[in-house]
């Protein structure tokens, strides 16, 4: 497939054309027709979202099969030029290594089930013998993870009550392994992010004030202005009041449309938070002010998006870092959304405060239709509590903001 | 999962990616979903890569998995229903704006886009299969591994490409 269209080709294919073909020369045009206009057209590389999806998979994985042993490696052929069939052959070797690996009876399969259920029983059974007993906090916490899960509205309750007796495995010691794996897993899952975002403190708010600081200027210049017009006879100062007025006038017909576009959006509760999870109590304005204030650097497009409320918020929870292996799992074979765009906020002048990557999900039968979700892993917890409030996040959480897009 | 594994899938979808998602986009004539059928088909590849046969031949196997993610598309097409956004107009007017506001590249010249439009919507009306055969014969496939993506007999590859050849000429708008 090369070239360009050539009309010579085109309109001589009819049966009413120059020639009737014969069939070498047929194919000829037919070819050259077609690869001219499958050629000409630009895709869009989907090689990051189809990665990222791969990793994520093959990630939760090796999470679900940690257990100390290494995955044998097999030696990869030298690779020359062009040589595809020979990645091909490494990956399929390496798959097929890992597929051939013996896997722990406790994290594979319906032995992870089996010792699973085993384990909800067992700590379930000593949950009732034991949770009235005050000091054992390791039970009451494990117990408070199931809670949710049991009362969430059955968005894969399984995993969460999993999650939950994870926890409650944490007590006793019986359950050392299955710990040990979700805090492997927790460990692995943590968002990896090329840096860190978040801007200090004033500058992370600028933007949500600008207007409002745009305003009070504007209105201490008037009243400057006016107030030196008023007591002086000279026409300049005059000129210079009116100049002022209209400019208080412009900047207060500038800050009622920004009012209107920053009236807060309904909170629209379409998804379920996560079991396990933690809502937090952000209004729309307080969770766009915070990833206004990180994402000023980070990315135009989306904070383009934010300002022009074309993202509403559906969403806000605090995701435990155990739960994150999962919550990707559900969330890749989701079979109504795909993941089409991920990206790494990179830009960032104080590091210390928080990661935060974003990743689009695009519906698979309506294009238009997405789900964007923002993870803030908290590093410097007093900088977005300063954004958020006192006590919202803790060092270590992450933060799920989920966005739909907003039609305008 | 090890690092070099799915390095080495990486370089299989840089090299595979720009021909499946043209050879879908044959079949299918819509641009957002030969991207999205694209990314399932090297997806899935990924998943089943480990119960492959060690002589498995790369170029067909991928085909059949864009070919089948294709069929797939056509007869289990479903309203979406679950996790339904709700919808937000200003003043009642649906928008339709995409998320980022990113150049859009696949803006063409008018003349040549009607052309490119013609050839596409020919194809659409020659059987599956056919057309199959066609773009994969255009992006230099041999018979034989038309052969294996459509399953059929190397003869009978022949005779698609043949009539699916004289059915493009008489559809193709003069």
């Amino acid at each position: 497939m090369s070239g360009t269209t050539d009309d010579s080709n085109m309109n001589n294919l009819g049966p009413g054309g120059v020639n009737d073909p014969g069939e070498a020369e047929l194919r000829r045009r037919v070819n050259q027709a077609v690869g001219d206009a499958l050629t000409n057209v630009n895709f869009r590389s989907r090689r990051s979202a189809i990665m990222t999806q791969i990793r994520d998979t093959a990630k939760l994985d090796v999470d679900a099969s940690t257990s100390g042993t290494p995955l044998a490696v097999s030696p990869r052929r030298p690779e020359t030029e062009g040589s595809i069939n020979d990645a091909a052959d490494n990956v399929r070797s390496f798959a097929q290594a890992r597929a051939a690996r013996p896997r722990n009876f406790l994290v594979s399969g319906w032995g992870g089930a089996l010792a699973a259920a085993l384990v909800i029983l067992l700590v379930g059974g000593l949950a009732l013998l034991l949770l009235n007993n005050q000091n054992n906090t390791g039970l009451q916490q494990g117990s408070k993870a199931i809670a949710p899960a049991a009362n969430s509205d059955g968005l894969t309750s399984a995993a969460a009550i999993n999650s939950g007796a994870g926890a409650m495995a944490a007590a006793t010691t019986s359950a050392a392994t299955t710990m040990a794996a979700l805090t492997t897993s927790a460990a692995a899952s943590t968002p990896v992010v090329a840096a860190a975002v978040a801007t200090t403190s004033a500058a992370a708010t600028t933007s949500v004030i600008t207007s409002a600081a745009a305003t009070t200027a504007a209105a201490a210049t008037t009243t400057s202005a006016v107030g030196s017009g008023g007591n002086s006879s000279g026409g300049a100062a005059t000129t210079a009041a009116a100049g002022a007025i209209t400019s208080a006038a412009a900047a207060s017909a500038a800050q009622t449309a920004a009012d209107q576009s920053n009236l807060p959006l309904p909170v629209v509760n379409t998804l379920p938070i996560y079991p396990g999870s933690d809502k937090l109590n952000l209004d729309n304005s307080a969770a766009r002010s915070l990833l206004l204030g990180l994402l000023q650097a980070a990315s135009g497009s989306i904070n383009q998006s934010l300002n022009n409320n074309e993202l509403v918020l559906l969403n806000v929870s605090k995701v435990k870092a155990a739960d994150l292996p999962q919550w990707y799992a559900d969330r890749l074979k989701d079979q109504n959304f795909k993941l089409t765009v991920q990206n790494n906020a990179e830009a960032s002048t104080d590091p210390s405060s928080a990661s935060l990557d974003w990743r689009v999900f695009t519906s698979n039968t309506d294009p238009k239709q997405s789900l964007t979700y923002f993870f803030l892993n908290v590093k410097n917890s007093s900088f977005i509590n300063g954004l958020l409030g006192p006590g919202k996040v803790a060092d270590g959480d992450t933060i799920v903001l989920v966005f739909g897009r907003r039609r305008s | 999962m090890k690092a070099g594994e799915i390095e080495a899938f990486e370089r299989l979808v840089e090299r595979y990616e720009p021909k499946l998602v043209r050879f879908i986009y044959g079949l299918t004539h819509d641009h957002e979903l030969a991207e999205d059928l694209c990314q399932e088909a090297l997806v899935s590849a990924y998943r089943a890569l480990s119960n492959t046969p060690p002589d498995l031949k790369l170029s067909p196997w991928l085909y059949k998995i864009a070919l089948n993610k294709v069929r797939s598309e056509k007869r289990h097409k479903q309203p979406f229903q679950a996790f339904a956004l709700p919808t937000f107009g200003r003043d009642g007017e649906p928008g339709n704006e995409p998320l980022f506001d990113l150049p859009d590249p696949r803006e063409d010249a008018g003349e040549t886009l009607g052309r490119r439009e013609a050839i596409l919507q020919t194809l659409q009306k020659l059987p599956q299969d056919q057309a199959a055969a066609i773009v994969m014969d255009v992006q230099g496939y041999g018979d034989d591994e038309i052969a294996a993506v459509l399953e059929c007999s190397v003869a009978a590859v022949r005779q698609k490409l043949f009539r699916g050849r004289k059915a493009f000429r008489n559809l193709y708008p003069n």
